[in-house]
């Protein structure tokens, strides 16, 4: 009951930060860039407001508009069950592994891309066939880095990576785990649709990959796309703090040694989302068909961490 | 258990009425069907002799091993769904000569029966010619068009050169063993000689007929113009027959192979699945694109494969037990969720009478059960969770990631490679059916035809709804599969999968349990938990009313279907970022000569070359062309030479006799 209770806990603690990283992003770059920027929980009071409004679907669309929001949100909030907080026994650890991880969070771009093509208008196709190239282009260097922590680990499943982790493996093969981690930075920017990838402040039809798809949502359906959205960041940088880079404070004998966990996890996942942004405002976005060796670069560098593992 | 074979060739006697063959051959199969399940779960083997023939060596023997009794199976199951649809659709496409249609169909399946079961290299190759024949009998049933008979012909090429490795393969068995029947040949031991070049002709020669990069050409071509059904049953079960030979040979006759066979296996697996899918993503015509996807599916079985000989010639049973599992999973799934979407494009090609995607669009409004199913079949061909097809990509992700277990560097180097090389087959295969799906069944109506579609009849709805049922089941419970490839991994290897990867209840799992494992039904537990939960907020907390309106045209008034997205535009960045693989000829000009420079109306022109292909082409032309010069020199049309040659010939058999005479 008491293991249950804290999966429950670590799944419920993923899902209410992550409009907060989101927002934070944001707020660091407004700062830097010397403007006042909406507030940090402005993420929150969006999803609310959307929620309340209603609906306005085209005439073209099918039933697809309307389950694929709802899949393309509980996607990633499935695969936040997965994921370890501060302890290894997570709410849906028993039915997947880290490999199935990916195709679930397949199936949500699948959906994803398919309710771009439902209005009939040329904008969602657009998005759907770049949202699509990229997520192809980013999968190699994901399964890669994936297969290097896992031969390191002895394991798939994400728990095992993450006790085993938090032991001495990244001291043990520490080029090895830098690199793949440097590889795990370039999928995460495509995964969740930042600079150079894709930028998520504009609207312009040039830059825009991920916002295209959703140019027709509105209401409750924008709303449940931003969670699934959301989520997704947060999916991405925990799994680079908490069980690819576990550096950090993991103790669940007390209370109070559970209420530091998760304040350090906090930290981390903070710190995580400031960089990304100061990352994201030192460079420029990349053009379309420069990504491809971005993603290529990404793929390269997993690459030589499979390799110098395993000399 | 003459019954089998009576069973098996039962709907032929009924061919001068087409619709009842089609509904006999649809219950002997769910017979068929059902009795093999049993034997196999009982673990109960037949064998019979059926006749000995007073000509040398040919003798018709059938056994039913727990190998053969899967296949047969597999080819009960997607010829209950095939013939069921048959009955609608047989009549619905208003074929001439129905009777001699519904003839070469069951006999059609009736040679697939015997393939898998025949246990003798001659009757073998009888049934493997018949099976051949009468495919391109069908493939060409159309002869009237051109591209048609082209397929054909390139077809019956192709599979006669893999027949004569084939063949090849078969008489080395039969100068080490002597004799024919595969009771002897079974862990024979040869030299490595031999064992290379048995192994390299039953690759070379199986290959070609599963479609294997570079064998492939012939597919593309011949599988998209052959009529729906008999193209599902081409996909889904004819080149099976190929995967189902290599297993026997590889796991059953060979023995004690080296470790770079398996190798060679899994490279050329992973080339077809990467190779296939990146030519079926530049596809527009439906049935080629989905003939493109059975190359990438062949290749994904052959990893599976690969991957097991790895093992087996590691000796570790158990884990070569896993990769077979794989990839017999696979084939089934395959099997299942190809014919579904050939049934599918054979529903929208029905109604909307084209083949091309472009002409397609909206089709999900009118024709909800075909979409819903073949939307199904696109989610388990792309390996999306919780359907049949991730179940078995899962499985072959573990058996590669298991192959580091064997101490081999080149295999510890290049087996992740070949693993991302999968994940983007993956990527790219849902790519491709976000496409289809997109383009064809999505938005609204781009042709006429596409206008005034409406759904297909109720046995053809039936036919694809058991196989996309199928789809869900096997994704949701693959315990059954699990359970049915059992028997196969005691045969060939000794070791019993479903011990070791189905322990715990709902949960599939890697051999050593902690290394991972997977519960499909769980996984769409928590979907389903999720979207209700979501649901229940939104209708606590939001609103739930919707408006209707029509799509925002940026400000542009005329919505017409022709300002949607295009299939050729879809896949154009990545025929872009990947131009030196797919040599992209592109083109823009005004379609009339008058209107150059004011508002011209231009059409845009996308081409890309299957690279193989043309190699094909220019050996074919080489050959060709050198051959025509030496008949050319031959029979250069001058009467006197004829005159010549026919005086040398008598002098010579003259010469011949006069010196056979003495002797």
């Amino acid at each position: 009951m008491q293991t249950f209770l804290m999966a429950l806990l670590q799944f419920f603690i993923i899902l209410i930060i992550s409009p907060f990283i989101v927002g934070l992003m944001q707020k660091t770059k407004s700062l830097v860039r010397g403007s006042v920027g909406p507030c940090v929980f402005q993420p929150y009071f969006n999803i609310l407001k959307l929620m309340q409004k209603e609906v306005v679907l085209s005439n073209q669309s099918s039933y697809i508009s309307i389950i694929a929001p709802y899949i393309v949100a509980v996607v990633p909030i499935t695969v936040a069950g997965f994921l370890p907080v501060f302890d290894s026994n997570t709410l849906m650890s028993f039915s997947g592994d880290i490999i199935a991880m990916v195709y679930i969070l397949a199936l949500g771009t699948f959906f994803l891309a398919l309710f771009g093509f439902d209005q009939g208008s040329s904008f969602g196709g657009l998005g759907s066939s770049r949202e699509m190239t990229v997520a192809s282009l980013a999968e190699p260097a994901f399964i890669m880095v994936i297969f290097t922590f896992a031969l390191q680990s002895n394991s798939t499943n994400i728990s095992h990576i993450f006790d085993s982790m938090r032991g001495d493996i990244f001291f043990n093969y520490p080029v090895s785990s830098t690199l793949a981690l440097m590889a795990l930075y370039f999928v995460t920017l495509a995964e969740a649709g930042r600079i150079p990838i894709d930028n998520p402040e504009t609207h312009l039809e040039l830059t825009m990959i991920h916002e295209a798809m959703i140019l027709d949502a509105s209401g409750r359906n924008l709303a449940l796309l931003e969670i699934g959205s959301f989520v997704k960041t947060t999916i991405f940088l925990t799994l680079f703090s908490n069980i690819f880079m576990p550096l950090g404070f993991y103790d669940t004998n007390t209370i109070w040694t559970i209420g530091f966990s998760i304040f350090i996890y906090f930290i981390k996942m903070s710190t995580l989302g400031v960089i990304i942004a100061i990352g994201e405002l030192t460079l420029a976005k990349l053009r379309y068909f420069r990504i491809s060796d971005a993603m290529m670069f990404g793929f390269v560098l997993a690459l030589i961490s499979m390799v110098t593992y395993r000399l | 258990m003459l019954i089998y074979i009576f069973l098996m060739v039962l709907p032929m006697l009924f061919f001068l009425k087409p619709k009842a063959t089609f509904i006999v051959q649809t219950f002997s199969s769910l017979v068929l069907l059902f009795f093999s399940a049993v034997l196999l779960l009982k673990h109960e083997y037949i064998s019979i002799s059926m006749f000995h023939s007073s000509l040398p060596y040919l003798d018709f023997s059938i056994k039913l091993d727990s190998l053969s009794l899967l296949f047969v199976m597999i080819i009960s199951t997607i010829s209950l769904g095939v013939s069921t649809y048959s009955l609608n659709y047989v009549y619905d496409e208003d074929y001439h000569h129905k009777r001699l249609f519904a003839f070469i169909y069951t006999a059609f399946i009736a040679s697939l029966l015997f393939v898998v079961t025949s246990f003798n290299a001659i009757s073998f190759l009888i049934f493997w010619e018949i099976m051949s024949t009468l495919s391109f009998f069908l493939v060409i049933y159309n002869y009237e068009n051109e591209e048609n008979r082209q397929g054909g012909f390139l077809y019956i090429f192709m599979t006669h050169l893999g027949t004569a490795f084939i063949m090849v393969a078969f008489i080395l068995m039969y100068l080490k063993t002597g004799s024919f029947s595969f009771e002897n040949w079974v862990h024979v031991g040869l030299d490595d000689s031999t064992k290379f070049w048995v192994f390299l002709c039953v690759l070379i020669g199986f290959g070609t007929k599963a479609g294997m990069f570079p064998l492939h050409v012939w597919l593309p071509k011949a599988h998209p113009v052959a009529p729906s059904n008999v193209s599902a049953l081409m996909s889904g079960v004819m080149i099976k027959t190929a995967i189902y030979m290599m297993i026997r040979f590889y796991f059953y006759f060979l023995s004690d192979i080296p470790w770079w066979y398996g190798f060679i296996v899994l490279l050329l697996g992973s080339l077809s699945a990467l190779f296939g899918v990146m030519y079926a993503l530049a596809q527009h015509d439906l049935k080629r694109l989905l003939a493109y996807h059975s190359i990438e599916n062949i290749g994904i079985i052959l990893m599976g494969l690969g991957s097991a000989m790895l093992f087996n010639s590691n000796h570790m049973p158990l884990l070569a037990s896993f990769g077979l599992l794989a990839a017999i999973f696979h084939t089934y799934n395959h099997a299942i969720f190809k014919s579904l979407l050939f049934l599918g494009s054979g529903a929208t090609f029905l109604k909307t009478h084209t083949k091309d995607m472009e002409k397609y669009g909206g089709l999900i409004k009118l024709m909800p059960y075909t979409a819903l199913f073949f939307i199904i079949g696109s989610i388990s061909i792309s390996a999306l969770p919780p359907f049949n097809g991730f179940v078995s990509e899962w499985l072959t992700y573990q058996s590669l990631l298991l192959n580091n277990k064997i101490d081999i560097n080149i295999i510890h180097i290049f087996v992740p490679l070949f693993a991302s090389m999968l994940a983007l087959t993956g990527a790219f295969a849902a790519a491709c059916f976000v496409k289809v799906i997109g383009i064809s069944f999505l938005g609204s109506p781009r042709s006429d035809g596409a206008k005034n579609a409406n759904e297909v009849g109720k046995f053809m709805v039936w036919g694809m709804g058991f196989l996309a049922a199928l789809c869900v089941v096997f994704g949701l419970f693959p315990h059954i599969v699990i359970a049915l490839v059992a028997p196969i991994t005691s045969l060939l290897l000794g070791v019993d999968v479903s011990s070791s990867t189905s322990s715990h209840l709902f949960m599939i799992s890697t051999p050593n349990f902690s290394f991972g494992h997977l519960s499909t039904l769980g996984l769409s537990m928590g979907f389903a938990v999720g979207i209700f939960m979501l649901y229940i907020l939104i209708k606590k907390f939001g609103n739930t009313k919707t408006r209707m309106c029509s799509t925002w045209g940026c400000g542009q008034l005329n919505n017409d279907a022709s300002n949607q997205y295009t299939a050729s535009g879809f896949s154009q960045p990545i025929r872009k970022i990947f131009a030196f693989f797919y040599h992209p000829k592109e083109k823009i000009y005004p379609t009339s000569r008058k209107k150059k420079y004011f508002f011209p109306i231009l059409e845009y022109k996308a081409h890309s070359h299957d690279g193989v292909e043309s190699v094909y082409n220019l050996v074919l032309k080489v050959f060709v062309k050198s051959s025509a010069y030496l008949i050319n020199l031959i029979e250069n049309g001058s009467i006197h030479i004829y005159l010549l040659y026919i005086l040398i010939a008598s002098i010579a058999f003259l010469v011949y006799a006069v010196k056979g005479g003495i002797n």
